[in-house]
C-alpha cells in the first residue's frame, strides 16, 4: 500500500514538473535552476550517457602497473642523473628502482601490464590506457583537487558536479551524483572530493557507504505505516501552505524533494541492497572475499546504481592505500589485490549487461610514483608522469596512448594535462568544456577554466 | 526535457521595425542620444546574435553595459577594442558592416562620455520630509500591509533568528495602543539573540572557521572562538560600525597592547577584533613545515585579502592579484598596494611562526615567569614519563611472538601486566598535568615590528616571481586626497590604522554602502545591489540608487549605528507589506528554531565551541546531539566535517568567506528533517511540551502556535485531529500517555518538517 501510494505521488509530481518547466523563464530561472537535475540535452550526441570513476588516491605507481622500463631495471641501485629529483624533496631523491614487477603482453592489443593486475589484464582489449599523464602538484591535497575539480586551490566543483549540472540525471528517485566511501572512511580531504564546490548544493555528490546504513537518515524510526502517515501529514501542511503562496517555486522545489525523498527511502533502499543480486553475481565480484570483499561491494554497487540512471558515480578508497612511500613492493601488491578482482568483474558484468556501450569507465590516481626510491624501499609523490585507463563508451579500446621516457620519470610523447582529460571526459559525454558555464557571481566559470584542453581524439573510438 | 542554454533567438523582422521606429525617434532627440540607440540597434542586430546570452562568444556580452565598457573607449574610437575589430573587418564575421554602420559607431564611440561608476562617488543623503521613514519616501510599498501575525514571526527571525516566543507573540497581539509594533522592534533589537543573529551574518563575511583548513588534518584553532565572541558581544552593544571595521583591522596598533604588562579589558578586545584578519585557512603548524612555503604562506595572505576586499570594500579586487582587472578600473598594482598595508603583519617570506603561536599571551610577566617555573619542570616529567612508557611496550614487543608487528591491544591480550603498568603511566601524566599553568591566549594578528619588508607585485600572482616595489596605496580609482598616511611608532607601523581610517572615513563611497546593502539583504533575501560582494562595474547595479545612498550616507553621517539602521528599515511601511515570496530560513536559523520551539533551546552564550564528532553512517553531529541545545554560532565550524543537518540547509562549507547563502532543498535536507535522531528527539521534546504546557484541550492550538506563531485554522485544527486519532493505529504495543506522546511527536515532527515553519513570509 506504501508503494502503491508514493506511485500516484509521482505521477502527480512529474505532472508538476512539466508545469515547473513551464514556468520556469525569464528572471524566475536563475532562481529554478538551483533546484534542477532534470535531464538535459547534451552540446552534441555523446557516446556516454553515465560514468564510473574509479579514484586510486594515493597514487599508483606507472612503472609497476602500467609502464614497464627495463632501462630502469637495467640501472636499478644507480645514481639518477641530473635533472631526475624527488620533486617532494630534492633531499629525498633516492636510487633507481626497477619494478619487482614482471609485465607481460595481454589479449590481441598486446597492451602491457603488471602481473599484479591480472584481472585487468583479462581484459586488456577493453580499455585505452594512456602513460603519458602530467599534473601540477605533488602534494595529495592539491593534486587531488586538481585531477577532481581542475584546480590546486580547493573549492571549485568536482567532475561529478558539472556532469550532472550539464546533463541532469535520468532517474528522478536517485541522487544524480552518488559517491560510493569505504566504509572505513575517506580520502585524504574528506568530502572535498565530490563537493560541489561553489555550484548549488543539489550537485553535490551525495555519500553512500557499500554497507551498513548506505544513505544517512534514509530510514525512518518507528513503524513504516506510522512514517508514511506522517510524511503524508509533511504534504497536507505543504500543500495548505502553498495555497496561500500559488506558483512558488522554491516552495514546489522542496515539496518534491520530500518526494524525492520519499521515493529514495525505497528506490535507494532498492538499489542498495546487495542481496538483491543472485549468488553468482556475488561470486563473481567476490564480495564475501577477505580482502577484496570491501572494493567488491563497491563496485557491484556502482553498477547497480549506474543500471538505474546515475548519471556519475565516483568510488572512492579510505585513506592513500596506493601511498607506499614505505615498502612499494608489498603496498602495490596488497591493493592489487584488493582492487584488480572486483575490477575486473565490473568490466566484465557492464560488458554482459551491455552497458559498456553507454558507460565510461575511469581509473586513475592524483599523480605517479618516483621511478627513484624513498627511503629503504618506497617511491614518493610523482607529478611528471602517471598512467590512467579508461574503458567503454567511445573509448578506442586496446589502445595504448603516449609515452614516458625510459625511467618513467618525464611523460614525453602526446604528453595529456588533467584540463585535456577533463575534456575529454566531457566530450564523450556530448559536452563541449569550453562551452559549459556556470555562473559564479561576476564570473563565468568553467571546469577547464583558463587553462588549455584538448580532446585526446586518439584515444576515441 | 531542457535544452542546455543558448543565446536567444533573434527575430529579424522585429529587428527591421524597431530600427524604422528608432529612425523616427531619433529625429526627435539629441543626437547623443540618437547615435547611442542607433548603435545600440546595430549591436543587438549585428553583434548579439554571438555577444549575449548566457554563453556569449569570448564571454563578451554586448547587450550589458558592463560588457560594451570592456570594449569601448569613451571618446577614443581608435583605441576601442569594438571599433577597430570592425574597422579591420573582423567583425561580424563574414558580413562587413556598411560605410555608414561604421560612421555610426565611430561617432557613438567619440561623443561617448566616461561617466564615473556610481559606487565610486560618495553617496548623498535625498531630502526626506521631517518625520517620515526615509525607506516609505524612496521605496513606497507596493503590496497590502502583511497581518501582525506574519510581521511578528518576520521580524522575530530578521533580527533574533528565533521565533517569537509564546509570551512575546501575546503581549505583542494584545497590545493595542499605538507604537506596539515599535515596541516589539525595540525589545527584540535589545536582546542578546540580536548579537548571535547578526554576528553569524558577518561571520560570514569573515569567513569565521574554527579549524586551520588545508592539509587533513584540518588542525583545530583552540581560540579562534573569541573572535566569535567579540563580534557578537559588537553587535549587542551596538557598537557603531566604523569603530567595529577598525579595530578590526588595526586593534593590536589601536590599543598599542605592548605598552600594557596586565592587558586591560578593552584592550583584549581590540586583540580580539583582529582575529578577522586570522580567519583564512592557515598550513603553518609547528609538527608540519610545508615544502612549497610560498604557495602555502602566501595563500593564507590572499585569502585575508580577499575577506577584506569582498566584505568590506565590496570589490572583486582578488581578480588583480594575478593581471589588471578585466572589467573594473582597478590594477595589479592597486591590488598589491592594499596588500602592502598588511606586510608589517604578515609576512609569508620569512620564519613564519606556526599559526597556533601566532597569539597573544594574555599575562602578566610575572604570570609568565611563574607558568615557566612550573611548566617546564613539568614537561621534564611528563617526558620521562612518556619514555617509560615506549621501554615498555618494547619490553613486551620482545615477548610476543609477532615482536615489533605486535598492537597494543595485543600486547594487553597477551600480558595483562602490560595493561596495568601503562595504565598507571597514563595515570600519572594525567595526574601531573593538573598542575600545569596554561595562560589565556589570543588568535590575533599583529605588527612584528615597525620595519616590515618591501611588498612587491607579484608577476601573475605568483609569490616565486617578485616585481617592482609597491609602496602601501588604496585604489587609485577610490583616491580623493588626503588619505591617511601611515605613522609608525616603534612597534608598528601604523599602516593597518592609516588602512582603516581611510575606510571609515563617513564619505567613503563603498564602506557604508556595502554594510546598508548587506543589512537590506538579510532583512530583504536581495540586496539594493544584488551582489553583496561586488559593487564594480561589472556587478548589477542598485535597484533603487537614491535609496541605498541615502540609507549609507545618513549610516555613515549618524554613527554608523546598526540598530539605528535595522530600526529604520523594519518599521518602514515597505518592510512591513505582505511579502512577495517566502523566504526560506538559513541554516542556523532552522536548527535554531526547531530547538526553540520544542523547548530544548539552551540560551548559554559564549566560549569554546560545541565539538562534534562524525557517525560510523558518515554523519556529523554535535557531541551530544540529542541534548546539546546550544545556539548553532556556538557548534564548531570544523572546514574538513561540516555539520550534516546544518550542511543540508546550506551552510557554506568555509572555503575563503561566504557573501552569499544559497538556498537549495535536496533529498538529504528532507531525509534529515525527516529520520535525523535530531528531528525524531526534537519532535518527541516538541510533544512533551505541548502536552505538559497546553490548556487541556487546546493542545493543537498551542503546537501551531508554537510552529507557525500563527493560530490553527478551523480545518487545520480538525486535519490535525483526525491525524492524532488515526496515527494511534500504527502503535498497537502502546497505551495511556506513552501512546499518547508517542502520535503526538509524529505531529510534531511533521510540523518541525513542513515548509511553513523554514519559511517566513
Amino acid at each position: 500500500m506504501h508503494i502503491r501510494q508514493l506511485i500516484t505521488r509521482r505521477d502527480c509530481f512529474t505532472r508538476m514538473g512539466a508545469g515547473l518547466a513551464g514556468i520556469a523563464a525569464g528572471s524566475l530561472l536563475a532562481r529554478e535552476t538551483h533546484f534542477d537535475v532534470r535531464p538535459r540535452q547534451p552540446h552534441f550526441a555523446a557516446r556516454a550517457k553515465r560514468v564510473i570513476f574509479l579514484f586510486q588516491n594515493g597514487g599508483p605507481s606507472q612503472v609497476d602497473l602500467f609502464d614497464p622500463k627495463p632501462e630502469l631495471i637495467k640501472r636499478h641501485g644507480q645514481k639518477p642523473g641530473e635533472g631526475y629529483v624527488n620533486t617532494v624533496d630534492i633531499k629525498k631523491t633516492g636510487m633507481w628502482q626497477g619494478s619487482p614487477f614482471k609485465f607481460a603482453r595481454h589479449g590481441r592489443s598486446g597492451a602491457e601490464l603488471s602481473e599484479v593486475l591480472p584481472g585487468l589484464a583479462r581484459h586488456a582489449d577493453d580499455i585505452a590506457i594512456i602513460r603519458s599523464m602530467v599534473t601540477t602538484h605533488s602534494n595529495h591535497e592539491q593534486a587531488i583537487w586538481n585531477f577532481n575539480t581542475g584546480s590546486i586551490q580547493p573549492g571549485r566543483p568536482s567532475l561529478g558536479s558539472w556532469v550532472t549540472y550539464g546533463l541532469g540525471t535520468e532517474n528522478q528517485n536517485l541522487p544524480a551524483f552518488v559517491a560510493i566511501m569505504n566504509p572505513k572512511g575517506l580520502p585524504v580531504d574528506g568530502v572535498r572530493n565530490f563537493s560541489n564546490g561553489w555550484m548549488a548544493p543539489v550537485f553535490n555528490g551525495f555519500p553512500v557507504r557499500a554497507e551498513g546504513t548506505p544513505v544517512i537518515d534514509l530510514k525512518p524510526a518507528g513503524p513504516e505505516g506510522a512514517a508514511a502517515e506522517r510524511l503524508d501529514l509533511v504534504r497536507k501542511l505543504n500543500q495548505e501552505h502553498l495555497l496561500a503562496h500559488p506558483g512558488d517555486l522554491e516552495l514546489e522545489a522542496r515539496i518534491q524533494s520530500f518526494e524525492l525523498a520519499a521515493r529514495m527511502q525505497v528506490a535507494a533502499a532498492e538499489a542498495m541492497d546487495l542481496s538483491r543480486e543472485p549468488a553468482p553475481m556475488h561470486a563473481l565480484y567476490g564480495t564475501e572475499d577477505a580482502e577484496a570483499g570491501v572494493h567488491a561491494r563497491q563496485l557491484l554497487l556502482a553498477r547497480r546504481l549506474i543500471e538505474r540512471g546515475v548519471r556519475f558515480v565516483q568510488v572512492l578508497h579510505n585513506g592513500q592505500p596506493w601511498d607506499t612511500h614505505r615498502n612499494n613492493e608489498k603496498g602495490h601488491r596488497e591493493i592489487a589485490r584488493r582492487t584488480d578482482g572486483p575490477t575486473a568483474a565490473l568490466l566484465e558484468d557492464l560488458r554482459a549487461r551491455g552497458l559498456m556501450e553507454d558507460t565510461l569507465v575511469i581509473w586513475s590516481g592524483e599523480f605517479g610514483r618516483t621511478p627513484m626510491t624513498e627511503g629503504n624501499d618506497g617511491r614518493d609523490h610523482h607529478k611528471f608522469s602517471f598512467s590512467m585507463w579508461m574503458a567503454g563508451a567511445g573509448v578506442k579500446a586496446g589502445v595504448t596512448h603516449g609515452a614516458t621516457d625510459e625511467f618513467g620519470y618525464h611523460s614525453t610523447e602526446n604528453i595529456v594535462s588533467i584540463p585535456d582529460f577533463h575534456a575529454t571526459v566531457m566530450h564523450l559525454l556530448g559536452l563541449d568544456a569550453n562551452r559549459l558555464a556556470y555562473q559564479n557571481g561576476p564570473r563565468e566559470e568553467k571546469l577547464t577554466d583558463v587553462h588549455p584542453a584538448r580532446v585526446v581524439r586518439e584515444i576515441l573510438a | 526535457m531542457t535544452l542546455l542554454p543558448v543565446s536567444p533567438p533573434y527575430n529579424r523582422r522585429a529587428s527591421h521595425i524597431m530600427t524604422a521606429m528608432r529612425i523616427l525617434l531619433a529625429a526627435l532627440l539629441t543626437s547623443a542620444a540618437a547615435l547611442a540607440a542607433d548603435a545600440g540597434t546595430l549591436i543587438r542586430v549585428k553583434c548579439a546574435g554571438c555577444h549575449s546570452g548566457r554563453t556569449p562568444q569570448a564571454s563578451l556580452d554586448l547587450t550589458t553595459a558592463a560588457g560594451r565598457a570592456r570594449v569601448i573607449a569613451p571618446g577614443n574610437p581608435e583605441q576601442s577594442l569594438l571599433y577597430r575589430k570592425i574597422q579591420a573587418g573582423q567583425m561580424p564575421p563574414g558580413a562587413k558592416l556598411s560605410a555608414a554602420e561604421l560612421e555610426t559607431f565611430r561617432a557613438w564611440i567619440a561623443e561617448a562620455k566616461e561617466t564615473p561608476h556610481w559606487a565610486f562617488v560618495p553617496p548623498k543623503t535625498s531630502a526626506i520630509p521631517a518625520g517620515r521613514n526615509p525607506v516609505d519616501h524612496l521605496q513606497p510599498p507596493t503590496r497590502p500591509q502583511a497581518s501582525r501575525v506574519a510581521l511578528l514571526r518576520r521580524v522575530s527571525f530578521d533580527l533574533t533568528g528565533l521565533p517569537p516566543a509564546p509570551a512575546e507573540a501575546k503581549a505583542f497581539l494584545a497590545d493595542a495602543a499605538p507604537g506596539a509594533y515599535e515596541r516589539l522592534v525595540d525589545r527584540l533589537l535589545a536582546s542578546e539573540r540580536y548579537g548571535e543573529r547578526w554576528g553569524r551574518h558577518w561571520l560570514d563575511a569573515a569567513g569565521y572557521a574554527d579549524s586551520e583548513g588545508v592539509l587533513a588534518a584540518d588542525v583545530i584553532r583552540p581560540n579562534a572562538w573569541r573572535y566569535r565572541d567579540y563580534v557578537i558581544r559588537a553587535f549587542n552593544a551596538d557598537m557603531p560600525y566604523d569603530q567595529f571595521l577598525r579595530e578590526q583591522i588595526a586593534g593590536d596598533e589601536i590599543s598599542r597592547f605592548r605598552e600594557h604588562d596586565q592587558l586591560p579589558p578593552r584592550v583584549v578586545e581590540q586583540l580580539e577584533a583582529t582575529g578577522f584578519l586570522r580567519t583564512a585557512v592557515d598550513a603553518t603548524r609547528e609538527d608540519f613545515q610545508p615544502k612549497d612555503f610560498a604557495e602555502y604562506t602566501w595563500r593564507t595572505f590572499f585569502d585575508t585579502m580577499q575577506i577584506v576586499n569582498s566584505s568590506v570594500l565590496g570589490l572583486t579586487m582578488h581578480c588583480t592579484r594575478c593581471h589588471d582587472h578585466k572589467y573594473e578600473p582597478l590594477t595589479q598594482k592597486d591590488y598589491y598596494g592594499m596588500l602592502a598595508y598588511f606586510v608589517g603583519a604578515m609576512r609569508p617570506d620569512g620564519a613564519v611562526l606556526p599559526s597556533g603561536k601566532r597569539q597573544v599571551i594574555q599575562a602578566t610577566k610575572t604570570e609568565q615567569a611563574h607558568a615557566a617555573a612550573v611548566n617546564k619542570p613539568l614537561d621534564d616529567i611528563v617526558k620521562a614519563l612518556r619514555d617509560l612508557r615506549a621501554a615498555r611496550v618494547k619490553q613486551y614487543r620482545a615477548l610476543h611472538p609477532k615482536g615489533e608487528q605486535a598492537g597494543e591491544a595485543e600486547l594487553r591480550t597477551e600480558y595483562p601486566e602490560f595493561g596495568r603498568a601503562v595504565d598507571e603511566i597514563a595515570r600519572q601524566i594525567e595526574n601531573e598535568e593538573l598542575r600545569r599553568v596554561n595562560l589565556s591566549e589570543i588568535r590575533a594578528l599583529y605588527d612584528l615590528d615597525a620595519k616590515p619588508p618591501a611588498a612587491r607585485v607579484f608577476l601573475r600572482g605568483d609569490p616565486l616571481t617578485p616585481g617592482e616595489e609597491v609602496q602601501p596605496g588604496v585604489p587609485a580609482v577610490l583616491r580623493r586626497g588626503g588619505e591617511p598616511q601611515p605613522q609608525a611608532s616603534a612597534a608598528t607601523t601604523g599602516r593597518r590604522t592609516a588602512l582603516a581610517s581611510w575606510l571609515t572615513s563617513p564619505d567613503h563611497p563603498l564602506t557604508a554602502r556595502v554594510m546598508v546593502n548587506r543589512v537590506w539583504a538579510h532583512h530583504f533575501g536581495t540586496g539594493i545591489v544584488p551582489a553583496l560582494d561586488n559593487f564594480g562595474r561589472s556587478g548589477p547595479p542598485p535597484s533603487n540608487q537614491a535609496l541605498l545612498d541615502h540609507l549609507a550616507a545618513s549610516f555613515a553621517g549618524d554613527g554608523w549605528r546598526l540598530k539605528a539602521m535595522h530600526r529604520t528599515i523594519v518599521t518602514s511601511a515597505y518592510y512591513r507589506q505582505a511579502a512577495a515570496a517566502p523566504r526560506r530560513l538559513e541554516a542556523e536559523a532552522v536548527r535554531d528554531a526547531i530547538l526553540a520551539v520544542s523547548g530544548t533551546l539552551d540560551g548559554k552564550m559564549y566560549g569554546e565551541p560545541v565539538m562534534t564528532r562524525t557517525k560510523p553512517s558518515g554523519e556529523v553531529v554535535p557531541v551530544a546531539e540529542d541534548c546539546h541545545g546550544r545556539r548553532s554560532i556556538y557548534q564548531i565550524v570544523r572546514r574538513s566535517a561540516p555539520q550534516s543537518l546544518l550542511q543540508s540547509f546550506d551552510s557554506p562549507v568555509m572555503e575563503i568567506n561566504c557573501t552569499r547563502r544559497v538556498t537549495s532543498a535536496s533529498a538529504s535536507q528532507a531525509l534529515a528533517v525527516l529520520n535525523s535522531d535530531f528531528a525524531t528527539a526534537q519532535a518527541g521534546h516538541f510533544a512533551n511540551r505541548v502536552l505538559r504546557e497546553a490548556e487541556p484541550g487546546a493542545e493543537i492550538d498551542y503546537a501551531v502556535q508554537l510552529a507557525y506563531a500563527r493560530p490553527a485554522g478551523a480545518r487545520e485544527r480538525d486535519d490535525l485531529a483526525t491525524f492524532l486519532r488515526r496515527q494511534e493505529r500504527h502503535y498497537p504495543d502502546l497505551s495511556g500517555a506513552a501512546l499518547r506522546w508517542r502520535v503526538w511527536a509524529d505531529l510534531c515532527q511533521a510540523l518541525l518538517a513542513s515548509n511553513e515553519f523554514v519559511y517566513i513570509d
